[in-house]
């Protein structure tokens, strides 16, 4: 179910109306996905280190483009996982995708496991972990849930709000809407660009910048049709406005000037 | 002036993204206060996509990692900013236009997407401890931007960017103001830069004839235009150039990153020392002046400690090899 966060009164640059966020069902399950598996909550095994096949090595290995595992006392295999293309590495530098790559294991393991919030799998000597960034698109979210709801009691029908902060529901209004995607997502939240020309060098040079917040407003009073919380309530700033599942808006009637 | 300071994650703070945090004036904060917003590692900061902090309410803004949040250096280790929009917009504009903004020992992650981050306008601004990487722009792309009206300064320390690609234009540091007001660049690690049109990347490229430029104890590895260019007029020394460009005595010229850094693997980076780096104790000691220099990517205060100084973001100290030891659950945890 996704959600808008809306500006309520002018404030910051932003005017009343301005959505502040445009959350779609794909970035709430992550977000909440990430926070039940997210590496500081997996515990420790007996060595210290994070344990294999955990719900955040599981959550690691979907959302990392690189698997790396220690093979020996200066060595690492790294795989790629959306290829299985596999490279070792050690501390002779390698020529690989173009460039100088090379590891210094033992320090690199020792620096990281240092601080309890370390990020290090497996066992001492062969141990394991995830790097690089990938696309977090709505499969990849599908499998997280399926992770989940396997290795852990939490569900995903549990977790379909935004983990909103107390002051978010006082100071913003927050509301559900019908799922859209990050396109829309992203063209909803768009700031408002246009041509700024500043003095440089003593040359006038002129360059696209953002010139307003958002590009998109609500006139939310009239457009939202309260049913539950009244516009007092939404404009007091003190008090927390608790969102209502139950009622889903239309995006184009909650933004009628909004267009892709 | 009052600290005012809010919370930002997504397990129970007061906001739960950067961009409502700063909507509500960074946090409440009055002109009389300086605005902190204090973020936590929950989860990655996925939702601010846009952010644009140009308000000029506060006194200050500051926004920075809650202790025992921050990174540890590497990637994915701490509060972490992760690029998830495909838009052509800005991800992180952090724009000190009309308020001085100091942004602190957070991870910015561009996840190889368009992305821009850390710009400075008419304010002041400061990237302290700060961890930058994966950074794919289809026009320019740079880790600073001395960009302002008449008031700017600029300071970057203690920072590690790496893999940086633009199609247009790349760089560490894009000063193109020609004003007098100071551009400090301290300690900072920088590896890896591309472009893939227009000028070749250059980290720390000042203007040839604007004084009050600041270039002390950088490593600049790898980049394919010069490390450093146009340093004719810039106050600095013991910098570190995988070329032949860095700027002032005692700099450490045609060095090779293997021989630097703990890791270049790609996925799998940590550019902190290694045992014997030549940048190991090779620093000049700039307490006094540029201060907050002193306090290193793992918040060690060289000064305090009364270590010899190292080049880079990272202070090198020897780590105990095997075993760690954590306080876990209220028990001491040992292996």
């Amino acid at each position: 179910m996704a959600e808008i966060m809306l500006k309520i009164g002018d404030e910051a640059g932003f005017l009343d109306g301005d959505p502040i966020h445009a959350f779609n069902d794909r970035k709430i399950l992550w977000t909440n996905a990430n926070v039940i598996c997210h590496h500081r909550r997996a515990g420790f095994n007996q060595h210290g280190l994070r344990p294999l096949a955990s719900a955040a090595e599981e959550y690691a290995k979907l959302t990392s483009e690189y698997r790396f595992e220690r093979v020996s006392t200066k060595e690492i295999l790294r795989t790629r996982m959306a290829t299985n293309e596999q490279d070792v590495f050690s501390d002779v530098p390698r020529i690989v995708d173009g460039r100088s790559q090379h590891i210094f294991v033992q320090e690199y393991v020792d620096y990281a496991t240092k601080r309890a919030t370390h990020r290090i799998f497996g066992l001492p000597g062969a141990e394991v972990w995830y790097g690089g960034s990938i696309r977090i698109d709505v499969g990849k979210v599908d499998q997280m849930w399926q992770m989940i709801e396997t290795k852990t009691p939490k569900r995903k029908a549990d977790h379909k709000l935004w983990p909103a902060g107390g002051l978010d529901l006082q100071h913003h209004f927050m509301f559900h809407v019908e799922d859209f995607d990050d396109a829309a997502a992203d063209s909803l939240t768009e700031p408002e660009f246009g041509p700024v020309t500043k003095i440089r060098n003593g040359i006038p040079k002129t360059k696209r910048m953002a010139v307003k917040q958002r590009k998109n407003n609500s006139r939310w009073e009239e457009s939202l049709g309260m049913s539950g919380p009244t516009v007092d309530d939404i404009k007091n700033k003190n008090k927390r406005v608790d969102r209502k599942p139950e009622i889903v808006h239309t995006l184009n009637k909650v933004f009628p000037a909004w267009r892709m | 002036m009052a600290d005012v300071i809010t919370t930002i994650g997504t397990t129970g703070r007061n906001y739960s993204t950067v961009t409502a945090w700063y909507a509500a004036t960074y946090g409440g904060a009055t002109s009389a206060d300086v605005g902190i917003g204090e973020c936590y590692a929950d989860s990655d900061f996925t939702g601010d996509n846009g952010l644009l902090m140009s308000s000029s309410t506060p006194q200050a803004a500051r926004l920075r990692a809650a202790t025992g949040q921050e990174h540890d250096g590497t990637a994915n280790t701490g509060v972490r900013f992760y690029g998830d929009a495909d838009s052509s917009n800005y991800f992180w504009d952090i724009n000190a236009t009309n308020t001085p903004i100091y942004v602190e020992d957070m991870e910015f992650d561009g996840a190889d997407r368009d992305f821009d981050v850390m710009w400075e306008n008419d304010e002041e601004m400061g990237v302290f401890r700060c961890l930058g990487h994966d950074f794919t722009s289809d026009s320019r792309i740079q880790a600073m931007q001395m960009d302002g009206g008449s008031g700017d300064e600029c300071y970057m320390m203690d920072c590690i960017v790496y893999d940086m690609q633009g199609a247009t234009e790349a760089a560490g540091l894009a000063d193109i103001a020609a004003l007098s007001a100071p551009v400090w660049m301290v300690n900072n690690t920088m590896w890896n830069l591309e472009h893939t049109g227009g000028s070749a990347g250059v980290w720390l490229n000042f203007i040839a004839s604007q004084t009050g430029r600041v270039c002390y104890n950088n490593i600049c590895m790898n980049s394919d235009g010069a490390n450093y260019a146009n340093t004719a007029a810039v106050t600095g020394t013991n910098n570190m150039a995988s070329d032949t460009t860095a700027p002032g005595a005692g700099s450490l010229q045609s060095q090779v990153a293997a021989n630097q850094f703990i890791s270049t693997t790609d996925g799998s980076e940590n550019l902190k020392l290694k045992a014997g780096a030549n940048a190991i104790g090779a620093g000049a000691d700039v307490t006094t002046t540029y201060t907050p220099a002193e306090i290193d990517i793992l918040k060690r205060d060289r000064d305090a400690e009364g270590d010899t100084w190292c080049m880079g973001a990272h202070q090198y100290i020897a780590v105990a090899a095997g075993g760690v030891s954590y306080v876990v659950g209220g028990g001491i945890f040992v292996t």
